[in-house]
């Protein structure tokens, strides 16, 4: 009896279920065009995503960069700085040595005609030291490196002697410069440089923005300026490993 | 090229159409189907506000989840459990899922063909007097076809809980049933 119920029961829903999975509600007007605006809500974040991440990783690389450079840039001044500043002694004691050797050599080589290449030496060292004062300051970091390479090289021979004057004109330049004057010329050198890297730092991220913006056609100029920062970079780190060398 | 989509557009394109994000299919499938979830809505929720957010919530989850579908099964299926959880999560969010322990003491009887001609209407009117707990336990097991174990999966309850809340549906029902024929 209890079967037969249950059958009668389950037959009955079964038609019920039938019914009701087939019924349909009426829907309120406008409902599409809400259902359509939060379907356009939640996709447009999406694409807005994919279309500026790139630029976006870009422009957080590029500030990296400008950063990283900028900074290094301060460290590098500020360690030249204080290089410059223990220069003077290191310079005189450098340049006194370099004397005493060129000197001795003077003395021992009698078949060469000292007095003229004196004359001639210090008429080159009056005359390259006017220039020095122009020279931009790798070049005359590069004349101080040689100086210190020389201290650690083993006397030349007696062929080789000969020609050796002739490279050291370069020292009594040395010798000549006011080793303070050379640090007050790299100090306002550095602060004429300083200002336009701040002013191409500015410039570059302008343009980053214009191209963010929608104005792909500084694109090209951005990267110029990428590697002109990068071979900024690389150059002063080649300055200080310099000056470290002569110190 | 802009594909046109009519009432006669099979299922499978039109879900090859939604997960294109192809808004014009989405909207084939929300006019096909928006009827049939708005009236799953209401039976669980009642007509009101409640239902008509739940149904949007439900056509957004379908839209966004799309890609989730699997195709094997029927997709009006697929779109209505969506619209059934939708409604068990609202239903828990405000706190009304409670399942009557209260016996009423009634029989089922032998049914007769008068009930199983009812009219959807008035089907309708029936389940909608019916407690929340046992109106969720019917719906799920006469109307939607799920399980004892799933009910109570659904619902966070012992299967035995379910059970009951069923006898206990059918029991008012045969009575509200009787009351209409006598």
């Amino acid at each position: 009896m209890k079967n037969s119920t249950d059958k009668d029961q389950k037959s009955m829903e079964s038609a019920w279920r039938r019914k009701m999975q087939e019924e349909i509600s009426p829907i309120p007007e406008g409902l599409w065009e809400k259902m359509s605006a939060r379907l356009d809500a939640e996709e447009k974040p999406k694409v807005f995503f994919i279309k500026t991440w790139p630029w976006a990783a870009m422009l957080a690389v590029a500030l990296g960069l400008a950063w990283y450079a900028s900074d290094t840039t301060h460290e590098a001044d500020s360690n030249v700085i204080s290089g410059l500043k223990n220069l003077p002694t290191t310079t005189k004691r450098a340049a006194r040595q370099e004397i005493a050797h060129v000197r001795s050599l003077a003395r021992g080589k009698s078949r060469l005609n000292s007095s003229l290449k004196n004359e001639g030496m210090s008429e080159r060292a009056l005359v390259k030291s006017t220039p020095v004062e122009t020279i931009p300051r790798a070049e005359a970091i590069q004349v101080k490196e040689e100086v210190a390479i020389k201290q650690n090289t083993v006397l030349p021979t007696h062929v080789a002697m000969e020609k050796i004057p002739e490279k050291e004109e370069v020292i009594w330049v040395q010798v000549d410069i006011d080793p303070m004057l050379q640090v007050k010329e790299d100090m306002s050198n550095m602060a004429e440089k300083m200002a336009p890297k701040k002013r191409n730092l500015g410039q570059l991220l302008k343009k980053i923005k214009q191209v963010i913006k929608g104005n792909p056609g500084e694109w090209s100029e951005i990267k110029e300026n990428f590697h002109l920062v990068a071979n900024k970079y690389v150059q002063t780190e080649e300055n200080i490993k310099q000056k470290f060398q002569i110190q | 090229m802009t594909q046109i989509y009519t009432s006669q557009t099979h299922e499978r394109d039109l879900v090859q159409a939604c997960k294109r994000r192809d808004r014009k299919g989405q909207e084939a499938v929300f006019k096909r189907l928006a009827g049939k979830m708005m009236a799953v809505c209401k039976r669980y929720l009642g007509a009101g506000p409640l239902a008509e957010d739940v149904f949007m919530e439900g056509f957004m989850k379908v839209f966004t989840k799309i890609d989730l579908f699997q195709e094997q099964g029927s997709f009006e299926g697929w779109v209505r459990r969506i619209m059934v959880n939708e409604a068990l999560m609202a239903l828990r969010k405000e706190g009304k899922m409670k399942f009557q322990e209260t016996d009423f003491g009634y029989e089922i009887g032998q049914t007769e063909d008068a009930y199983v001609n009812l009219e959807v209407e008035e089907l309708n009117k029936l389940i909608e007097s019916l407690p929340l707990g046992y109106k969720t336990v019917f719906n799920l097991y006469a109307i939607e076809g799920y399980t004892h174990q799933e009910i109570a999966e659904m619902l966070g309850i012992q299967e035995g809980t379910s059970k009951s809340q069923l006898s206990r549906a059918r029991g008012l029902l045969q009575q509200k049933l009787n009351e209409l024929h006598v």
